[in-house]
């Protein structure tokens, strides 16, 4: 019984693809592809590979468990695990996310001036000028389709992705998540092309586009 | 065809009195009928900077609570006919009359034949300011080239789009020719960038007005000065006339102006 191959591995110009069997038990799978990678030894070790399990689905806490497997006993960098219902997985998620308030947009025609406030869980798009004394807070990211001199907070939420964008940048403060910069005076004269602002490695980075 | 005209600023001091008398002033020596409403209760100076403060008997409190009639507190102005002055209450605050009272009030203004009815409106957006713009057709925002005052007049902007004030103009006053030149005061481009809306008229600084003021007498009437010019132009504007933006460039300093200038002193 144990000595039928229940787990193939094959190697195809992508990477490392596991044919698994369909009919057998769970544990039986897991067992014979500890003893597989054991076997292999070190022929992954080192290797940076992408991995695609097919032949049968897997729950996400079973692939999770095949994936603790192998790096338990090889040393092998899983870039990317791609398996049977993967794509409709990826799908269903996205279209989830779509859904959620975090991924609507706002959009404003005309500009805000002093005192006034646009606040939205999602993103914000300003057609016009974004005044001093003016403030957006987007749980998103923020463009300013004029010149933005107020203050800005993108990801207000803790969102370390969320970027702002404006024709003219020039803000009072700029908040990205949790961090807070103040504009620098030199980088607010023009002319000078549009640009925007994200966050790397806790610090805020602004960039022209172009 | 009368209509309610409400001067605002958001900040305190950048003139928004001065300017409503020499409009007032202006409109009347033109032959209008004009009637000056203070609506800074408990902190009135149209009267004063008018010369018509030893003449009030009843105030806009009295005419919103009943106490008189409105043409008993309407002051006619003896000098320019036409021009009248409903002054603002010194006792009172500006909690002494609502946004209603206020319309009311200017649209039995407007009944009594007036061609213009100007509202001096007092600084801040509270109720002094909700209650000065609640009767108005059209608003006047008045600024000088000073980056708060320029702040102020764009939060007053955004609030009296949001009241339906739509497009309200403005007055730059007090522009310093001399500073600008140098570079050390916003000029009327960057001011306009900033409030992106119409400009009515550009007044400059000049002497002359605070001169006039404190004798009560508006700068308007005073031919030979600059501001008085200016609120004319402004005046001729607002009764839709196409005048012109006075330039101000003085001629650069020559040799000769800077030897008598050394002398002078």
């Amino acid at each position: 019984m144990t000595n039928q191959n229940y787990v193939i591995f094959k190697g195809t110009k992508d990477g490392i693809t596991v044919i698994f069997d369909p009919e057998v038990p769970f544990p039986i799978l897991c067992g014979q592809l500890e003893r597989k990678v054991v076997e292999a030894g070190k022929f992954f070790d080192h290797v940076k590979t992408s991995m695609a399990f097919k032949g049968r689905e897997f729950s996400a806490a079973e692939e999770e468990e095949l994936i603790q497997i192998i790096k338990k006993h090889a040393t092998m960098d899983i870039t990317f695990v791609k398996t049977e219902n993967s794509e409709v997985r990826e799908l269903s998620e996205l279209l989830a996310k779509e859904m959620t308030p975090g991924n609507l947009t706002k959009f404003h025609k005309g500009s805000l001036r002093n005192g006034q406030k646009i606040e939205f869980e999602g993103s914000v798009v300003v057609v016009g000028d974004v005044n001093p004394g003016a403030e957006i807070k987007a749980g998103g990211n923020v463009i300013v389709l004029g010149q933005m001199k107020g203050m800005v907070h993108a990801g207000c939420k803790g969102d370390t992705s969320a970027f702002v964008s404006a024709i003219f940048m020039a803000p009072i403060q700029l908040r990205i998540a949790d961090i807070i910069t103040r504009f620098p005076e030199e980088n607010k004269r023009g002319p000078k092309p549009p640009e925007y602002a994200f966050v790397q490695n806790g610090q805020i980075f602004v960039m022209a586009l172009s | 065809m009368s209509e309610v005209i409400v001067i605002t600023s958001g900040k305190g001091g950048v003139g928004k009195t001065t300017t409503s008398a020499n409009l007032g002033c202006g409109l009347a020596v033109l032959g209008k009928k004009v009637a000056l409403v203070d609506a800074d209760i408990g902190l009135r100076n149209l009267d004063v900077v008018m010369g018509l403060e030893n003449r009030i008997v009843y105030d806009l409190v009295d005419v919103v609570e009943g106490n008189c009639r409105l043409k008993q507190a309407l002051i006619k102005d003896k000098r320019y006919d036409g021009l009248f002055l409903l002054p603002a209450a010194q006792t009172r605050d500006k909690d002494a009359v609502s946004p209603e009272q206020m319309q009311k009030l200017c649209d039995d203004l407007k009944e009594e034949g007036f061609d213009y009815i100007i509202l001096d409106c007092p600084a801040g957006i509270e109720q002094g300011f909700k209650n000065a713009i609640a009767g108005a057709d059209r608003a006047i925002v008045v600024t000088t080239p000073e980056v708060s005052a320029v702040r102020d007049a764009d939060r007053i902007i955004g609030l009296l789009e949001a009241n339906e004030l739509r497009n309200p103009v403005l007055i730059l006053n007090r522009l310093r020719i001399d500073l600008v030149q140098r570079g050390e005061m916003m000029n009327i481009e960057d001011v306009e960038e900033i409030l992106a809306i119409d400009i009515l008229g550009v007044v400059p600084d000049d002497e002359s007005v605070v001169i006039a003021t404190n004798k009560g007498e508006p700068a308007v009437t005073n031919n030979d000065s600059k501001a008085g010019q200016a609120y004319r132009n402004i005046v001729q504007r607002l009764m839709g006339e196409d005048v012109p933006i006075m330039t101000f460039e003085q001629a650069p300093e020559t040799f000769m102006d800077k030897l008598k200038k050394l002398f002078k002193k």
